[in-house]
C-alpha cells in the first residue's frame, strides 16, 4: 500500500491516479511512513530525574476543503439552516484534533449540504408548480 | 475533500448536475424568478439567500446593478463559490484532468461566515433596508 504525496491518502500500488484527489501517482510508489504517536507514558518520568512532557495526539493532515466550503455557501444561498450547519462543519474540518473527528466533520458537512441542496431544489420545484 | 467515486457515481454526477443546472437557469431566465424561501415564509425575516433568484435573473440578462440590488452577497460570494464548486466537480468527475484540489485559507472561510451573518442581520433592520431584496 502506497501513499499519495498530494493528499496523503492510502492508494493501491497498481493505480496510476489517486482515487481520492485525482493526482497522478509516481511510477515508484511512495511508501507510507507512520508518524510517531506520542503518549504521556512514552516520555521520561519525573522520578528518573528527566523532564516529562505533555503528550501530543497524532498529527492530522490538512484536508482540502475548498469544494465542500463552496458547496456549503451555495447550499446556504439555497436553504439557510442546513447551509449554515454545513458551513460551520466545513470550517472546522482542519481544526480537528484527531482523524476520527476530522472524518466525522467531513461526513456531517456533506450530509447537511445534501439536505440543503435537496430542500433548495424542492423549493424551486414548488415555485415552478405554484406558477 | 477526499472522496472516492465509483464509476456509476461519476456517471450519475455527469448527467444529473448539468441537467439540474440547465433546467434551473432556463426556468429563471424565462422570467420565473421566484424561489420559495422556507425561512421567510415561516418567520417573515429575510435569509441571506433571499433575492438570489431575482439576482441570477438580472445577471443572466446582463443587469449587474439589479443583481447587486436584489442580493448584495451573490456576486462577491456566490459567484466565486460557484467557480470553486465547478472546479471541484470537474476534478472529481474527470480525474484525468489532473486538477489540484482547492485549499481555502481558514481566515477567508471565517471572514465569509462573519460576512454572511452580518448581512443576514443587517438586511432585516430598517436602517439597512437597501440590503433587502
Amino acid at each position: 500500500m502506497a501513499v499519495c504525496e498530494y493528499c496523503g491518502c492510502d492508494v493501491s500500488n497498481s493505480k496510476k491516479y489517486c482515487e481520492y484527489c485525482g493526482a497522478p501517482l509516481p511510477a515508484v510508489p511512495v511508501e507510507k511512513k507512520e508518524p510517531p504517536v506520542y503518549t504521556w507514558e512514552s516520555y521520561p518520568s519525573k522520578k528518573s530525574g528527566q523532564l516529562s512532557q505533555f503528550a501530543a495526539t497524532q498529527a492530522v493532515a490538512p484536508v482540502s476543503t475548498g469544494g465542500l466550503i463552496a458547496w456549503s455557501v451555495i447550499t446556504l444561498l439555497l436553504c439557510l439552516i442546513p447551509g449554515v450547519v454545513a458551513l460551520v462543519n466545513a470550517m472546522s474540518i482542519n481544526k480537528s484534533a484527531t482523524i476520527e473527528e476530522q472524518q466525522k466533520r467531513i461526513r456531517n458537512a456533506k450530509i447537511w449540504c445534501i439536505v440543503g441542496t435537496v430542500l433548495g431544489v424542492l423549493s424551486v420545484i414548488g415555485a415552478m408548480v405554484g406558477n | 475533500m477526499t472522496v472516492s467515486l465509483k464509476g456509476w457515481q461519476r456517471a450519475a454526477l455527469l448527467i444529473i448536475f448539468p441537467l439540474v443546472a440547465i433546467l434551473g437557469f432556463t426556468y429563471i431566465y424565462y422570467g420565473h424568478r421566484g424561489m420559495l424561501c422556507l425561512f421567510y415564509e415561516s418567520t417573515g425575516y429575510y435569509c441571506p439567500g433571499c433575492g438570489s433568484g431575482r439576482a441570477i435573473w438580472s445577471l443572466l440578462h446582463g443587469d449587474w446593478k439589479g443583481a447587486f440590488c436584489h442580493n448584495l452577497l451573490l456576486l462577491p460570494l456566490g459567484v466565486p463559490a460557484a467557480v470553486v464548486f465547478l472546479h471541484e466537480y470537474i476534478r472529481l468527475v474527470f480525474p484525468g484532468a489532473r486538477l489540484k484540489p482547492v485549499f481555502i485559507p481558514q481566515w477567508l472561510t471565517t471572514g465569509c461566515v462573519v460576512l454572511v451573518f452580518l448581512f443576514w442581520i443587517l438586511r432585516n433592520l430598517s436602517p439597512f433596508a437597501f440590503l433587502a431584496p
